[in-house]
């Protein structure tokens, strides 16, 4: 009776193992580091144009300093630089 | 398409992309650079400028599906260029074709970002909506952007004279209304394809006009024709591009650029050269695609040594659907009328050959006695037609910039 309880114990005690491995696991895969929150291929992704307003301080944050250039109009519009289009010799429909 | 300014191709736009999932992800996750930077030049230093063209695109780490299917589709692969190339070359070419393709044609591929956050590489680039990440890419930017001399001009009306497609005219249906994203991402029946024509019709007219078609259709044409002798677009479509050639070169600044001879519109029926169960048509439009046996010989000499294992004159789905056409207007207006057939004296001498031969009919359909053959009517011209003007939609449908044509 004793050696029975032992072996169940003992199936027990892996099963959690094995349960916080994979737990550990699927919170350092890089796919979970690049995509915190990690919605599924085909899960509805709350985007623009659905109405789903971020909190706007997460974005400010998240866009470190990048947000602070390309988010503002004016200074994009200073610093932007015109690409010299190279001479095109090609002719007729493409 | 209005060229986007410099600034505009750059600035994110927080009331659009303030509103997107993406936004909660940091910029240097997808970009680099270097976050802790206070100027431009270091701030700058190891972008990546679509990071879903890089193979370990952050793209896939959420939409891993889409985008392993996306990466082996046409889209992005342009497997078709080398399908037709190939044929009509020879092993020891295919690295000089290679080298030209890669100055030619691979500015064509389209990755995620091409389609869902920006236009085009092909066409200048620039944020499509501030950063916001498209679910649907808009038409007029991102598809006819790249699809512009063919599709595009007939689609929208473009060709002197010709009208525009009435699935757009008067159902306003864009692109992705028949090109369904799962087509687009190589994924189902796109799965694997070598070239757009590879398989069953994908999309399909049948698809929406199902009890149009066949003995059972109550229409008179159709329940004289079996479904097999003739393609949708054989009855019903207009007049399209056919270009001469097209010769390919570089300056000696390395900027690619292309020449095409001579291009004109025109509609021409030919024998089905890729005949199959899936595309059983005897009749079907054929049109003249830009090349000739020289095209690429700024790469080599006699690269397309096989030219004509492939026809010059292709298995065409003219992008300009009309209900009435001139040739579908009576019998006559198709049996015995030589002007609209490919016969042998349409196909310049230099072609008249090779797999050119399964394409060229020999014999017209003859106007059997009895055929009605009343005075054709002309077909309506845009003015006359009721449907909705291109230029009337509302920008959302084009695509932001409430365009259909001009770039």
């Amino acid at each position: 009776m004793q050696r029975r309880f032992r072996v169940w114990l003992l199936i027990a005690v892996g099963a959690l193992l094995l349960g916080a491995a994979a737990l550990l696991y699927s919170a350092t895969s890089p796919a979970a580091a690049a995509c915190n929150t990690a919605p599924s291929a085909t899960s509805p992704v709350r985007g623009a144009h659905q109405g789903a307003p971020a909190d706007l301080a997460l974005v400010q944050a998240a866009g470190e300093g990048c947000l602070n250039c390309h988010a503002d109009q004016e200074k994009v519009k200073a610093l932007a630089v015109e690409e010299e289009p190279a001479e095109s010799l090609s002719e007729g429909p493409g | 398409m209005p060229p986007l300014e410099a600034w505009e191709k750059v600035w994110i736009n927080l009331d659009t992309y303030g509103s997107d999932f993406h936004a909660y992800i940091k910029c240097t996750a997808c970009h680099g650079g270097d976050p802790d930077a206070t100027d431009m030049e270091t701030a700058h230093q190891g972008l990546i400028l679509d990071p879903s063209s890089v193979p370990l695109s952050p793209c896939k780490s959420c939409h891993e599906e889409i985008f392993v299917s996306a990466a082996d589709s046409l889209h992005n692969t342009l497997a078709g260029y080398d399908t037709a190339l190939y044929e009509r070359s020879s092993p020891e070419h295919y690295q000089a074709l290679e080298t030209m393709q890669s100055y030619h044609c691979n500015s064509c591929h389209a990755t995620c970002g091409d389609c869902h956050i920006s236009q085009p590489n092909s066409v200048g680039g620039g944020l499509l909506d501030g950063h916001a990440f498209v679910k649907t890419p808009p038409m007029s930017r991102t598809c006819t952007a790249c699809h512009g001399s063919r599709v595009k001009n007939e689609y929208f009306g473009l060709n002197e004279g010709v009208l525009g497609d009435v699935h757009l005219r008067q159902a306003r249906m864009a692109c992705t209304a028949c090109h369904t994203a799962e087509e687009m991402h190589g994924m189902g029946a796109a799965s694997g394809s070598a070239h757009r024509y590879d398989g069953a019709e994908n999309p399909s007219c049948e698809s929406c006009h199902a009890d149009q078609i066949g003995p059972q259709s109550g229409i008179p044409q159709h329940m004289v024709h079996k479904p097999d002798t003739l393609s949708c677009q054989a009855c019903h479509s207009l007049s399209y591009t056919n270009c001469t050639n097209c010769h390919v070169d570089r300056t000696e600044d390395d900027v690619p650029f292309y020449s095409v001879e001579a291009h004109w519109v025109g509609f021409y029926l030919g024998r089905n050269p890729i005949q199959s169960e899936d595309r059983p048509y005897k009749y079907v439009p054929v049109r003249h695609v830009p090349i000739d046996i020289n095209s690429f010989s700024a790469y080599g000499e006699n690269l397309l040594s096989n030219f004509l294992t492939r026809p010059t004159w292709t298995y065409a789905t003219p992008h300009n659907i009309q209900r009435i056409t001139p040739q579908n207007q009576t019998c006559g207006s198709c049996h015995g009328n030589e002007a609209i057939f490919l016969t042998a004296d349409k196909v310049s001498e230099t072609e008249r050959g090779g797999a050119n031969l399964n394409v060229i009919v020999e014999t017209i359909p003859p106007l059997f006695p009895g055929m009605p053959t009343p005075e054709p009517t002309q077909p309506p011209t845009p003015e006359e037609e009721t449907g909705g003007e291109a230029g009337e939609s509302d920008a959302d449908f084009w695509g932001s910039d409430g365009a259909a044509g001009g770039e």
